[in-house]
């Protein structure tokens, strides 16, 4: 048994070198401690500079969300301080700070960025992260718009906001193309969902509701696992039923799989899915099995929003590719932040910041029009909706 | 770096440094087991639905947690009593990814998928005094004859027996050491965070957990939260530079320790380094190894 | 019933894939007592080898994975010298050897990841994974042919290495005891090297099999191998060619056959129960020799 024996060597025997350890942990813990009472904001600064937090996973598992939610971001900030939308002089400063897709990693990220001075915090790609963002935000009076999570129960105005309207809301995305399944004919359907994730499962079900309502008979239930990528068996249990719809509500990267892995088990009925298997690289993994493919998002390229046109031609511009869903959910996020920061008067006071934001009912939005309820967003009107073509582009389903 | 950002830091440096010693007491008595993560788990979790349903105190969810730990651990080495060395450290990993699954299907208790939200919070003073409380009576336990049978197993469990030092009786308690341990850490984690899900007390824990103890040191037990320290700070260190090349680092360093330092941070091996060092460049200047060798 | 024959089928070839990569990790394991966890990365490097290579220079997939298997057992060696073989030296035993693996795989999966990012990528032998034929009322695809063919010819070679070659003696030999082998004139260093290679070729195509019956390649492809090619390894008896690849078929049905009939949160609660009772039961496994663990 080879675990390391104990000697009493001299040095550790004389004492010296346990002497450094504990005056070095006696040291870091004074620092500590005196943070506690010290290491407050530097204030707001001059009054031009509005800081803000951005909480995001720039690596790690999510970040194929987070990445693109801060390209969004950036440019909705250039655009906002450029046009002086904010006033004269008046600019948005964002320190961003990396949770690399671990919570615990999340809460000294927005600990940074508070302690940081900013006014108001962008964060919250998964629910986890959010989860332990939300007590730290609202423990310092801040604002905190969220990105992705899913989870309804986390807003709460004036102090947590979602500007991304819920897929799984009542006469959102998934209740519209639900009907719109429904009205073409479809009399049955089978769910495929990833199941060991929250915001999936929660998701799966809004569509079996919809789904029952709209008349569409539920016949079965796939799933599988956060980065499971064996996906046959599900495959095969999905082309054996032969449903004439498939819902697959997974997470990015797993949905592209499966729509591929479906096909490939020969199954030939119609797919639809949670907002996620609408980028470039879905398209990338699963190709021509995404032909037809109706995504039900609230982002839906192509559609007929002055908003959506402008951020479409800006972010090309700026990045050389098209936008995708979290481009938007970043971008949105931090306009919807700087609407708040310009009717509050004084963007340099989180208080004001927060309440100027609970009085937003209104917004246009990439999005279309959406209105707000106690901080989330909701649309109210029909949503085009979106649907793949044979040659790997997005474009609305139906017209508005 | 803001205060703000060390004193997180620091405050789940001293989270996973408990979870460390957990690991260290049985290391020391010649097991490698990850037992500790399961059981904080279940003593997370179990705190956390106790301050929901009553409003308990810090102080009585950390003693239930220790209480817990405890049998926690003696249930688990009764069940894996037969296992060596490398099987033990495998099937208690095995238990980790089993405990994870356990979460994911009792969504009352642990909010399943979702997670749950954690109504108590841990401050820094507070943990700090918890481990220094724990640090003490490893303080005291070191000259004592259970520590001594301890080493006499790990050196040679047959010699040991010889010696008439029960091995099993002296490695269960070591279990139960380590599982209080590691409940108060479970409790602990689970306040500093605030919101714990099935990812939380999962393999990454592991990997997080075994670094600090095996580089720190594994000789004493200020050994585990100076490696905890150690790698917390990495980051912070390193702050420049892209958190993925961080990472880079960080398995560097480990490497590192293990090749240079294999005793850790806290042993004698700064001063066996310095002599090999030495011998290279000035051979004839080393003085005579004085020490006995391992 | 076609969908059970059908599932089983799917469950055979992702089997015969965690057979391949724990039978690599059993071989190290066997032979020099060292937990690799690390080993997953060169099932990872291999796909992302393989991936670049194509993306690059449009090579078919067969040239590229050729190539993604040498740079796995360049890996291996290096793996072998950087982290194991100091550590030998010195007789370091359990922790020691494990504590390096855990450090290059940590470093190596931030590699990964700065190599092709968090996005996964599809891995593809220019449509071959997609044909197949029909057997009965099951379509098989040719790629699970090979994936079980595979399996079965990587294991009756290494068997007859191991227990029919001078080769494999001298392997046996240096793992029972490294010192008397030496006495007897085996190159210990050169038997060292062999194995890590060996290991690391065999968790290569594994990793590149993996990828081309999913269809997509990601920086977890090696762990999420390594983590049930772990319980692979337990089940069959570590190192024991026989259980690690009936075991290996066992768990890739058990995992397919529970994702279906009790939903995929259960599967891991199938695979990891079935580990741990072995572990209660019968820790040496199927196959495995009781012997105590010479650390």
């Amino acid at each position: 048994m080879k675990i390391p024996q104990t000697q009493q060597s001299r040095f550790t025997r004389s004492r010296t070198l346990l002497r450094w350890a504990a005056a070095g942990v006696t040291v870091a813990s004074a620092i500590a401690l005196a943070g506690c009472q010290g290491g407050g904001s530097s204030g707001g600064g001059e009054a031009t500079t509005v800081e803000v937090g951005l909480v995001v996973p720039l690596t790690g598992v999510v970040s194929s969300a987070g990445v693109p939610q801060q390209e969004g971001v950036e440019l909705a900030v250039e655009q906002i301080n450029s046009s002086g939308y904010l006033g004269d002089g008046v600019e948005i400063s964002i320190t961003e700070a990396d949770t690399e897709s671990d919570p615990a990693k999340a809460i000294a990220a927005a600990q940074k960025v508070l302690s940081g001075g900013a006014v108001a915090v962008i964060g919250g790609t998964s629910t986890p992260e959010a989860g332990v963002i939300k007590p730290r935000t609202v423990a310092a009076n801040v604002p905190l718009a969220l990105l992705s999570s899913l989870d309804p129960t986390l807003t709460e105005a004036p102090s947590v906001f979602r500007s991304l309207p819920l897929p799984s809301a009542p006469g959102g995305a998934n209740a519209q193309a639900a009907k719109q399944f429904a009205s073409e004919g479809v009399k049955t359907a089978m769910v495929a969902v990833t199941a060991d994730n929250d915001g999936q499962v929660s998701d799966t079900e809004s569509w079996v509701t919809y789904l029952e309502d709209a008349g569409v008979q539920v016949v079965g239930r796939a799933s599988a696992n956060t980065g499971d990528t064996n996906l046959t068996g599900p495959a095969a249990q999905v082309a054996d039923a032969n449903p004439d719809l498939l819902i697959i509500s997974m997470l990015p990267g797993q949905d592209a799989a499966f729509a591929k892995a479906v096909r490939d088990s020969g199954f030939a009925g119609r797919i639809g899915s949670y907002q996620s298997l609408s980028t470039q690289a879905a398209w990338e993994l699963a190709g021509k099995a995404l032909d037809g493919v109706v995504v039900a998002t609230v982002y839906s390229p192509g559609a007929d929003f002055p908003e959506l046109k402008e951020f479409t031609s800006s972010f090309a511009e700026k990045y050389d590719r098209q936008p995708n869903i979290q481009n938007a959910v970043g971008y949105t996020a931090a306009w919807f932040l700087a609407r708040g920061m310009k009717d509050s008067g004084d963007p340099t006071s989180s208080e004001a910041i927060a309440e100027a934001l609970a009085d937003v009912t209104s917004l246009d939005t990439v999005f279309g029009p959406v209105r707000f309820d106690n901080g989330q967003a909701f649309v109210d009107g029909e949503l085009p909706l979106a649907i793949w073509t044979a040659d790997g582009t997005l474009e609305p389903w139906r017209t508005q | 770096m803001s205060w703000s950002f060390w004193q997180s830091t620091f405050d789940f440096a001293l989270v996973y440094g408990l979870f460390a010693l957990a690991v260290y007491v049985n290391l020391a008595a010649g097991l490698l087991s990850f037992a500790a993560v399961p059981v904080g788990a279940l003593t997370g979790f179990l705190a956390a639905q106790l301050a929901e349903i009553f409003a308990l105190p810090l102080a009585v969810l950390i003693l239930i947690g220790a209480a817990v730990g405890v049998a926690a651990s003696v249930v688990i080495h009764l069940l894996l009593i037969r296992l060596e060395s490398h099987y033990l450290a495998m099937a208690t990993l095995a238990l980790v990814l089993v405990g994870q699954v356990l979460i994911l299907n009792l969504p009352d208790i642990t909010g399943g998928v979702r997670g749950r939200t954690v109504d108590f919070a841990v401050e820094t003073w507070q943990s700090l005094l918890v481990v220094i409380i724990i640090a003490l009576i490893l303080a005291r336990l070191r000259g004592s004859a259970l520590w001594l049978s301890f080493n006499a197993i790990r050196a040679d469990a047959d010699v040991a027996a010889s010696l008439g030092i029960r091995r099993v009786r002296a490695q269960r308690i070591s279990f139960a050491l380590a599982g209080a341990i590691a409940g108060i850490a479970g409790v602990l984690l689970a306040g500093a965070l605030q919101f714990i899900g099935p990812e939380t007390y999962g393999v990454h824990l592991v990997f997080v957990v075994l670094p600090a103890a095996v580089l720190g040191g594994t000789y004493h037990w200020l050994g585990p939260l100076v490696g905890a320290l150690l790698l917390q700070s990495i980051p912070g260190l390193f702050e420049t530079v892209t958190p993925l090349f961080v990472q880079v680092i960080n398995g560097v360093v480990i490497l590192l320790i293990v090749l240079f330092l294999p005793g850790g941070v806290v042993s004698d091996d700064w001063e066996k380094l310095y002599r090999r060092l030495l011998a290279r460049i000035k051979p004839e200047d080393t003085p005579a190894q004085s020490e006995v060798t391992r | 019933m076609d969908l059970f024959l059908q599932l089983c089928v799917n469950g055979l070839s992702m089997g015969a894939v965690y057979a391949l990569f724990a039978l690599g990790f059993g071989l190290l394991f066997a032979t020099t007592s060292v937990l690799n966890f690390a080993h997953g990365m060169f099932a990872t490097f291999a796909c992302i080898v393989a991936y670049a290579t194509m993306q690059a220079t449009g090579v078919p997939f067969i040239v590229a994975a050729v190539g993604a298997i040498a740079v796995a057992a360049a890996m291996g060696l290096a793996l072998d010298a950087v982290a194991f073989a100091p550590l030998r030296r010195r007789n370091a035993g359990l922790l020691g050897p494990l504590m390096t693996s855990v450090g290059v795989w940590i470093a190596l999966l931030a590699v990964a990841e700065m190599a092709i990012g968090q996005d996964a990528r599809p891995l593809s032998a220019g449509g071959f994974e997609s044909t197949r034929f029909a057997l009965g009322g099951v379509s098989v695809r040719w790629l699970d042919v090979v994936a079980v063919a595979s399996c079965a010819v990587i294991a009756v070679l290494l068997h007859l290495l191991l227990r029919r070659s001078r080769v494999g003696l001298a392997i046996r030999a240096v793992g029972w005891n490294e010192r008397s082998a030496l006495v007897a004139g085996v190159s210990s260093r050169r038997i060292f090297a062999l194995i890590a290679v060996l290991s690391a070729v065999i968790a290569a195509i594994a990793g590149l099999l993996d990828g081309l019956l999913t269809g997509a390649i990601s920086p977890q492809l090696g762990d999420e191998l390594l983590i049930v090619g772990f319980a692979v390894a337990i089940v069959g008896g570590v190192g024991d060619i026989r259980g690690s690849v009936i075991a290996g078929f066992a768990i890739g049905l058990i995992e397919v056959l529970s994702v279906q009939y009790l939903g995929a949160e259960f599967r891991n609660a199938a695979t990891f129960g079935l580990l741990l009772i072995f572990l209660v039961l019968r820790p040496s496994g199927i196959f495995g020799r009781a012997e105590k663990v010479r650390a």
